[in-house]
């Protein structure tokens, strides 16, 4: 198993080069952006030095090992737009959406195993029927229609809550709530056909048939094993949560990396988009690393390829 | 610790701590905050080097120019300026207020005054520099007296230093810590002082006790962005915020209907207009070009998706400015039989014209686009409209990536028609759009050097009749008016500039 | 004919399998016969009749059954245009997908050892990366609108379950004992993969197809939102959202009528792919 764990997080290293590649791609084509840096009525003089400063003119493969040797060394680039270090600006913005999202996705952990253990194990009975239309549902809904229409009935209608911004734990309700319905419907189909097919094991069948109470085979023996898989979906869900929550950012005004990464798009500040996008990704692979770890301490009987 | 005496200990505590939050509250209640929700973040604290008018709208209430415009008529009065004289064409004489200091207590000085502009003058990285750039140099007479030195001579002196971007800053706090330091622990010289700024959600500036025009009205002003224009209005329905900008037109009657906020449609100075592309085919005919102007129905536009927020306005300088046409606003142009009969004359054959609309930017933009696009293609103009959302368009507009027109609606900060009409000179010819006449330039010089106002003002509005009527370089069509969602409880006036100055915003 | 008859025989079956299929059927029809069954032509404006509310409440009428959007467009009729445009959208972007992560799959999965690995590696770096980022990313760099880009930057963002399911599947049939002795035979490798990989790979193809076209469906309407989807005048159910999004709280039926289809569609194509599953491919735990 060691060496199992040793080649995997070997793996991460071209994983992350590839990463840097693809980033720097998009970063290449899209152009340039000296148009955007300086206003209009500066000459073309003015444009090419500032493109010999910022070492545009060089060819693909020298601007990609620049810009590799600057990642090592933590350098980022500087957003024209606010002047900054791009890397202080994301690093600005992490907590935030570690915060929205760690909440997001407990709740949705939480009721996505509630619901989908019951419908596993009140199988094709009304519950079940329910919970999987729920779920469908969930998947189907547009995402901002779920967060406006939650803001006009609890923040309007019902004052209850504020409608957006961050800073207390109200703040951070609406804008959960909205991740955690679109997330937990993924979840819930997951787990439940999960714990399906762990109940229809033979070791279960045993715990069945040596006459323990139903609720401590479901509960002992086959929720455990589910916990398995589960640690995987929960890793797959954290881009989507990080950085594709944009659309939920935006609308409840939370100053997350989604939204910092969109306006950097909108703005053509690429050193924002590729600071932004890197983190992310960072993130998600190392997630994806501790859940395989787990998954291997859990279940050392797993033969990987 | 028996039982009882432990429930005793845990409810005693449950009460206090429940009234806390009562205290807080009453203590929050007495304090005087203000809250401004706008559709973006500021860009940054560096005055010279944003040129944006969300960015201005906060940072005007941080940091004063040498002289402002008035809320209610626009025109200049002196802010941290006692006095000013013009010596001769080309030299200003300012005398500076003697009480101003900076939000560190040092005090502000004619030294400033010379960093400040000298800086943006020479700094071509500057978003500023190509305006400021006409001074030369900026003189300290003594430490409350300042000339500034322009190339030649220059008539829009006071429109130059009262324009958003003017502010003064702090060029001792900057030489001694850096301008980096000066980014992340701002000062100014305003009535609010720096708080705190969460990027893309708020800034936050507080009361500036010593302040020099007295104690400041509100204890801290609060400037949100709030991108999503459904998620402002609902803050503003539910009292969480005071004053909401770009309202869409479907929500008006809500904000009214709802007691307690009202909508209020301020003037401003953007116009409508489509540009067109001045050396390709067939926008390079001029009778194609005047056919345009003629095809907009700019009254029902403005009857039907604008909700009357507009006036039909068929020069891009508007009211307000110094040296509009006031012959070519409020009248009716519409003629689509004149459209199609100049169309026939052209001897235009049917070539596909693309029509680049921005979404989201300016009040229904998308869909005044869209019913231009078809009142065109009802002339007989085969046009191809492509709705881009804003980033995308201004990309594309900047570099002139589009086949033959396209809609923007410019804004002037300047509040003089030279600054507007400057684009239709040869020298600045650019992808977008790219006019030339000798006599159009000419007549230009003549008026940029011009000191007598009434001569410049029949100047400017001579080169309005040429570009717009003779020529028919671009099609203005609609002046929009500008509108704010506000609480009730304030009084607003609303400025033509689209500046907030918060210390005269005050509750009824 | 007789397979045909087994196969209707099983769906009527299934109830959500019928429910599923039904909606299908019915998202098909109307978008092959928009022409028509649209009342209206949906570029055609009418100031006039702006933000007119359908046609049971106050103020609307028959001539616009389901209301009209902010430039008097009629609503039920670029519902009907539209389910063309998001099932093109949807079904190319899902081909395109579906192509190249079996082929990446077959390749990984079969030959093993430095293909695997570097497939495996690209596609760990694709997946970690959120879907809808690298797309807005990619339509703001390359600038354009084309339904033929958003097809194949949907279809980039996509590929990554199909080839990793693939792959797994290929994993396991390699053990299989026909194909171990089809090696020893001394078939090539290729003539393998054709024959007797390819064929029993297909169940789990189609069912992640279609799940596959109801994500695209999706992403096309969050791509709209954003500004970056189908542009006009071509109608998409995505676009029709964006353009009712402000007016939500005022006029709901502009966005909550294509917003209805979409759930509607969704839950039928997933209705349907479960079926599917159940039935052609029992093993597929669903990714």
């Amino acid at each position: 198993m060691g060496n199992y764990l040793l080649k995997r997080m070997l793996q991460i290293i071209p994983v992350l080069l590839i990463l840097t590649f693809i980033i720097f791609c998009l970063v290449y084509v899209a152009g340039d952006p000296v148009a955007l840096m300086l206003p209009p009525e500066a000459g073309e003089t003015a444009k090419a030095a500032l493109r010999k400063a910022l070492g545009l003119d060089k060819p693909f493969a020298e601007q990609y090992l620049i810009y590799l040797g600057n990642l090592l060394r933590g350098n980022f680039g500087t957003s024209y737009v606010y002047n900054q270090d791009a890397l202080s600006l994301v690093l600005e913005r992490i907590p935030y959406s570690i915060e929205l999202a760690m909440v997001s996705l407990c709740c949705s952990v939480v009721l996505g195993i509630v619901l989908g253990v019951a419908a596993a194990h009140f199988r094709n009975t009304p519950l079940d029927l329910f919970v999987n239309g729920l779920a469908a549902l969930g998947q189907a809904l547009p995402g901002f229609w779920v967060a406006i229409m939650l803001i006009l009935l609890f923040a309007v209608q019902i004052p209850l809550l504020p409608v957006s911004g961050a800073g207390t734990w109200k703040h951070l309700v609406l804008p959960s709530a909205t991740l955690t319905i679109l997330t937990s419907s993924k979840i819930i189909p997951l787990i439940r056909s999960n714990m399906i097919e762990v109940m229809q094991q033979d070791y279960i069948r045993t715990a069945r048939s040596k006459g323990l109470r139903s609720s401590v085979v479901v509960f002992k023996h086959a929720f455990k094993n589910t916990l398995v898989p589960v640690i995987t979906i929960i890793a797959m869900q954290l881009p989507t949560l990080l950085g594709g929550a944009l659309i939920t950012e935006t609308i409840f005004a939370w100053p997350g990396l989604g939204m910092l990464i969109y306006r950097g798009v909108a703005n053509l500040d690429m050193t924002v988009v590729q600071a932004g996008v890197m983190a992310v990704a960072v993130i998600t692979i190392m997630a994806n690393l501790v859940s395989d770890i787990a998954y291997c301490l859990i279940d050392p009987t797993i033969k990987y390829q | 610790m028996t039982k009882k005496k432990l429930v005793a200990c845990l409810t005693a505590m449950l009460l206090v701590l429940s009234c806390l939050p009562a205290l807080g509250a009453t203590a929050e209640s007495e304090r005087k905050v203000l809250t401004i929700a706008q559709g973006g973040d500021i860009s940054t604290f560096d005055m010279q080097n944003h040129n944006n008018g969300v960015t201005g709208a906060v940072l005007c209430n941080f940091s004063h120019g040498l002289v402002e415009r008035a809320d209610a008529d626009n025109s200049w009065v002196c802010v941290l300026a006692e006095s000013y004289q013009m010596i001769d064409d080309s030299t200003w004489e300012f005398k500076l207020r003697h009480d101003v200091t900076w939000h560190n207590g040092d005090p502000f000085t004619a030294a400033d005054v010379k960093w400040t502009y000298e800086r943006v003058a020479q700094d071509d990285q500057l978003k500023e520099n190509h305006i400021f750039k006409i001074i030369k140099e900026v003189q300290i007479i003594d430490d409350y007296t300042v000339r500034f030195i322009t190339d030649g001579p220059y008539p829009t002196m006071l429109s130059l230093l009262s324009k958003n971007g003017s502010q003064v800053m702090p060029s001792k706090y900057i030489q001694e810590n850096g301008l980096d330091y000066y980014l992340e622990h701002p000062i100014g010289c305003g009535p609010y002082k720096f708080k705190e700024w969460v990027k893309d959600s708020v800034v936050v500036l507080e009361r500036y006790d010593d302040y020099f025009g007295g104690t400041p009205y509100w204890d801290e002003v609060r400037f949100r962005s709030i991108p999503e224009a459904s998620t402002r209005v609902a803050e503003l329905l539910s009292g969480d915020v005071d004053i909401i900008t770009n309202v869409p037109t479907n929500e008006w009657d809500r904000i009214d209907q709802n007691e307690g906020t009202e909508i209020v449609l301020g003037n401003g100075t953007r116009v409508f207009n489509v540009i067109m592309k001045w050396n390709t085919s067939p926008t390079q005919n001029q009778k194609v070009r005047e056919a345009v102007a003629y095809a907009i129905d700019a009254k029902s536009i403005i009857a039907s998706v604008l909700k009357n927020a507009g006036t039909p306005c068929y020069t891009r300088i508007a009211p307000g400015v110094f040296g509009q046409d006031t012959s070519l606003y409020d009248i009716d142009k519409y003629d689509a039989q004149k459209a199609k009969e100049l169309i026939a004359e052209s001897g235009y054959n049917g070539e596909e014209i693309e029509l680049l609309v921005p979404s989201g930017r300016y009040l229904m933009d998308s869909e005044v686009g869209k019913i231009v696009a078809a009142m065109l293609q009802q002339v007989g103009l085969n046009v191809r409209v492509n709705v881009l959302e804003w980033s995308a368009y201004i990309n594309k507009f900047n570099v002139g990536d589009f086949n033959g027109m396209a809609l923007i609606a410019y804004g002037d900060d300047f509040f003089d028609a030279s600054y507007g009409m400057n684009e239709y000179r040869t020298e600045n010819c650019t992808p977008i759009s790219c006019y030339s006449s000798e006599a159009y330039d000419a007549l230009y010089l003549e008026a940029l050097n011009n000191m007598d106002p009434v001569s410049r003002a029949a100047q400017l509005i001579q080169m309005q009749q040429m570009i717009f009527v003779d020529e028919c370089v671009q099609a203005p069509f609609i002046h929009l008016k500008v509108p704010y969602g506000i609480n009730s409880r304030l009084n607003f006036t609303s400025r033509i500039d689209e500046m907030f100055y918060v210390n005269r915003i005050t509750l009824k | 004919m007789k397979k045909i008859k087994r196969f209707f025989k099983l769906l009527l079956r299934s109830s959500t399998g019928t429910t599923g299929m039904v909606i299908v059927l019915g998202i098909c029809l109307c978008a092959i016969f928009a022409n028509q069954l649209a009342p209206h032509n949906p570029n055609e404006m009418d100031l006039m009749n702006m933000t007119k509310p359908p046609f049971w409440m106050n103020g609307g009428d028959l001539n616009n059954v389901l209301g009209t959007d902010n430039l008097g467009h009629d609503i039920l009729s670029r519902m009907l245009y539209g389910a063309r445009i998001s099932l093109i959208v949807g079904i190319l972007a899902t081909l395109a997908s579906g192509i190249v992560g079996m082929v990446l799959g077959l390749v990984s999965g079969y030959f093993g050892g430095l293909p695997d690995g570097i497939i495996m590696r690209v596609a760990d770096a694709f997946f970690a990366i959120p879907g809808i980022l690298l797309a807005l990313v990619t339509l703001m760099v390359f600038k354009s609108s084309g339904i033929l880009t958003l097809v194949l930057v949907i279809a980039a963002i996509s590929w990554v379950p199909y080839a990793r399911l693939i792959r797994s599947e290929v994993l396991r049939l390699k053990e299989k004992e026909y194909v171990k002795a089809a090696k020893t035979v001394g078939a090539s490798s290729w003539f393998i993969i054709f024959n007797h990989i390819l064929p029993n790979v297909w169940p789990s193809f189609i069912v992640i197809s279609t799940m596959s076209v109801a994500g695209s469906i999706l992403t096309e309407t969050a791509l709209s939102f954003l500004g970056v989807g189908i542009q006009a005048p071509l109608v998409s159910w995505g676009g029709m959202l964006s353009d009712g999004r402000v007016l939500l709280a005022t006029h709901w039926w502009v966005a909550t009528f294509p917003g209805i289809m979409i759930t509607i569609a969704i839950l039928g194509i997933t209705f349907l792919g479960n079926w599917l599953r159940d039935v052609l491919d029992p093993h597929n735990k669903g990714l």
